[in-house]
C-alpha cells in the first residue's frame, strides 16, 4: 500500500484557492522538493498547492479530475431539477399557446409540486398513466369547482362563432362539475379537442406538477413570456 | 456569503485574517460535496426513519411501548420500474405533495380489489399506470382513503431494515403473503 | 382519477361551493355563507378549439375557435377559492333579483368578449 499514500496525501491536500486576490508571485525552484515531502498540514493554502507541474492543483490528479467533474455534473444536475431547466415541446393539445413543432419550454422548478400555481397558468406534469411528461393548463387548485367535461361546444351546436356564443344561450346549467381533491389539481389542455388531460384521468396530484412554463423560446428566433390566462372581468354589480 | 466577506479581510492581511482564510477555505471546500450528496440522496439511495404505526408490525413493531423508530434504506434508482405486489414502497402523499409516505403494493394495474372501509364502493378497479397500496397495520391511511395512486408518485422502495439490529437486514417482500380479495390481472 | 370525489350537476354549484376540501362549511371573513355573484369576482379564459389543416405538412395552416370559460374568485376566511362558472352563469341559481337589471348588461359585456376572442382567434388562424 506504499503507492497510495502519496495519492491520499495530494488528494487530502488542500486545493489551490480559487478565489485568491493577488496574482501568484513565481515559485522558488528549491521549495519545489521539499514541498512534496512536507507533510500537507504545514503547507500554507496560497502556496502549498503547486507541485511540478503548471496546471493548477484541482486537475493534479486524474481521481481528483473526476471527483470535480462528479461535483459540478451534481450541481447542474440539481439546479436544472429544483431552479430551472429547459425541454423540447411537441403536439397539438396547447394550440394556439404552443405550436405542434419546436417549441422549447423554460420551465420554473421553483414551482414543482404546485407552489405558487395560479388558475391559469401553464404548468409541466408527470402523466400520472405513463411515463410522458405533459404541458397543460390548471382551472383548478385544491378546494375549487370545475366543469368536469368540455364547456358546450359553440360552433357545432350553436352553428357559428359568437353567434350564440353568451352564457345565456348555452345556460340551463348543463355539465357536471367536481370540487378538486386536496393535493390535487384540475389541468386541462387549450386546444379542447385534441388534449388528454384531467378530463380524461381525473385530478392530478400536485406533487406530479414538476415546474410551471414561464417561457417559450424557439432557438435564435423568437423568445416569448407565459402568461396567466385569467383575465379579469368587470361584475356588473360593482360599477 | 460568510465565505465571500472571510477572503474579503484575508486580503487585509494579519494573523487573524489567516486564521479565517484557512477556515473559510475548508469550509468552501467541504460545501462543494453537498451537491453530490443531495443529489445522492434523492437519486440513488436514503436511509431514513420510519414514523408511525401504519406499516405495524412490519416496521415499528415497538410502536406502543416504546419512541423508537425504525431506520430504513429506501432505494431510490429506477423505483418505478418493476413494480410487484408485496413491495414495500415510498411515494408522496397524493393528498400533501410536501409528505412521504410508506405503504406496501396490494394491487397492480388492472387488478380488482376488494377495498376496505371508508371506501366508498366494496370493489376497485386499478387504472393503468397505478397501484392499489394500503398499510400492514390497521392505523393506516392508504388507498382506501385516497384510492389508487399513480406510480409516478413512487419515489423507492424500502429494501433493508439498518436499525434496530436485531431485525436487521434485507426486506423480504416476496415472502409476504399477498392480501386476499385482490382480483389479479396477471 | 386517483381519489373518489362525487360529481354534482353544474345548476347546483352555489350549494356545493359552500363546503370547503376540509369538508367544513366556507364562511366570508365577516361570517356569512358564501354568494358566487355577491362575494365572488368574475374571471374569464380563452381556450380554443384548433384543427390542423394539414397535418402532414410541418407548417400546416392552423384554425382555432375561442371556448370563453368563465371563473368567479371568491374569498372566505381560509384564503380565496376558485369556481368555473361557465355553464352556471345566466343560469336561474346565478340571478339574484337584486341583479336582474345588471344581468342584461352583463350578457351583453360577455358577447362582447366572445366576439373579441373571436376575433383574436382570426388573428390566429393567420399565423
Amino acid at each position: 500500500m506504499p503507492s497510495t499514500t502519496p495519492i491520499l496525501r495530494r488528494l487530502l491536500r488542500p486545493t489551490r484557492p480559487r478565489l485568491s486576490p493577488q496574482p501568484r508571485p513565481p515559485r522558488p525552484p528549491p521549495s519545489s522538493s521539499s514541498s512534496t515531502t512536507t507533510p500537507p498540514h504545514t503547507n500554507t493554502p496560497p502556496n502549498g498547492g503547486a507541485t511540478g507541474t503548471p496546471a493548477p492543483s484541482w486537475v493534479g490528479h486524474p481521481l481528483r479530475l473526476i471527483l470535480t467533474t462528479l461535483k459540478f455534473v451534481a450541481f447542474t444536475h440539481l439546479l436544472w431539477e429544483y431552479v430551472i431547466s429547459m425541454a423540447p415541446a411537441s403536439g397539438p393539445s396547447m394550440l394556439p399557446t404552443f405550436e405542434v413543432l419546436g417549441e422549447w419550454l423554460l420551465v420554473s422548478k421553483l414551482h414543482r409540486f404546485g407552489r405558487g400555481v395560479a388558475v391559469g397558468d401553464v404548468v409541466a406534469y408527470n402523466i400520472p398513466i405513463n411515463d410522458e411528461v405533459g404541458v397543460k393548463r390548471v382551472l383548478g387548485l385544491p378546494g375549487d369547482y370545475v366543469l368536469m367535461e368540455t364547456p358546450a361546444d359553440h360552433h357545432g351546436a350553436d352553428g357559428g362563432v359568437g353567434a350564440g356564443a353568451g352564457v345565456g344561450s348555452q345556460g340551463g346549467g348543463g355539465g357536471s362539475m367536481i370540487q378538486v381533491p386536496k393535493g390535487h389539481c384540475w389541468i386541462v389542455g387549450d386546444n379542447l379537442v385534441a388534449s388528454r388531460d384531467s378530463r380524461y384521468f381525473g385530478p392530478v396530484p400536485l406533487a406530479l406538477i414538476r415546474g410551471k412554463v414561464i417561457a417559450t423560446v424557439r432557438p435564435f428566433s423568437e423568445f416569448r413570456w407565459i402568461d396567466n390566462a385569467l383575465r379579469k372581468a368587470d361584475s356588473p354589480d360593482e360599477d | 456569503m460568510a465565505a465571500r466577506w472571510a477572503w474579503g479581510s484575508a486580503a487585509a492581511g494579519g494573523q487573524r485574517s489567516k486564521f479565517l482564510r484557512q477556515v473559510s477555505h475548508y469550509l468552501i471546500r467541504y460545501a462543494t460535496w453537498i451537491p453530490p450528496l443531495i443529489w445522492f440522496n434523492a437519486y440513488v439511495a436514503q436511509v431514513t426513519f420510519i414514523r408511525g404505526p401504519s406499516m405495524y408490525p412490519f416496521l415499528n413493531p415497538h410502536y406502543n411501548d416504546s419512541l423508537r423508530e425504525d431506520l430504513c434504506l429506501v432505494w431510490k434508482l429506477y423505483a418505478q420500474e418493476g413494480l410487484r405486489r408485496g413491495m414495500v414502497v415510498v411515494f408522496r402523499n397524493p393528498y400533501d405533495p410536501n409528505k412521504t409516505t410508506v405503504k406496501r403494493i396490494v394491487g397492480l394495474p388492472g387488478d380488482v380489489v376488494r377495498t376496505k372501509p371508508p371506501y366508498p364502493y366494496e370493489h376497485a378497479a386499478v387504472p393503468e399506470g397505478h397501484l392499489w397500496v394500503e398499510g400492514d397495520g390497521d392505523k393506516s391511511q392508504d388507498s382506501n382513503y385516497y384510492g389508487p395512486i399513480s406510480a409516478r408518485l413512487v419515489t423507492g422502495r424500502v429494501t433493508h431494515v439498518v436499525s434496530p439490529w436485531e431485525r436487521a437486514g434485507r426486506v423480504r417482500w416476496w415472502e409476504h403473503p399477498l392480501r386476499a380479495g385482490v382480483h389479479r390481472a396477471a | 382519477m386517483a381519489p373518489p370525489c362525487p360529481n354534482f350537476p353544474a345548476r347546483h354549484l352555489s350549494a356545493a361551493a359552500q363546503i370547503g376540501d376540509d369538508g367544513k362549511v366556507r364562511k366570508t371573513e365577516d361570517g356569512r355563507r358564501i354568494d358566487l355573484a355577491r362575494d365572488c369576482e368574475l374571471f374569464g379564459l380563452v381556450q380554443y378549439e384548433c384543427i390542423v389543416r394539414h397535418p402532414e405538412l410541418a407548417d400546416s395552416p392552423v384554425q382555432c375557435w375561442p371556448v370563453q370559460r368563465w371563473f368567479r374568485r371568491c374569498q372566505d376566511k381560509k384564503g380565496s377559492f376558485t369556481a368555473e362558472t361557465t355553464a352556471w352563469e345566466g343560469t336561474a341559481s346565478a340571478a339574484t333579483p337584486a341583479e336582474l337589471g345588471p344581468s342584461e348588461g352583463q350578457s351583453a359585456h360577455i358577447l362582447a368578449a366572445a366576439s373579441q376572442a373571436a376575433s383574436a382567434a382570426k388573428s390566429n388562424k393567420s399565423a
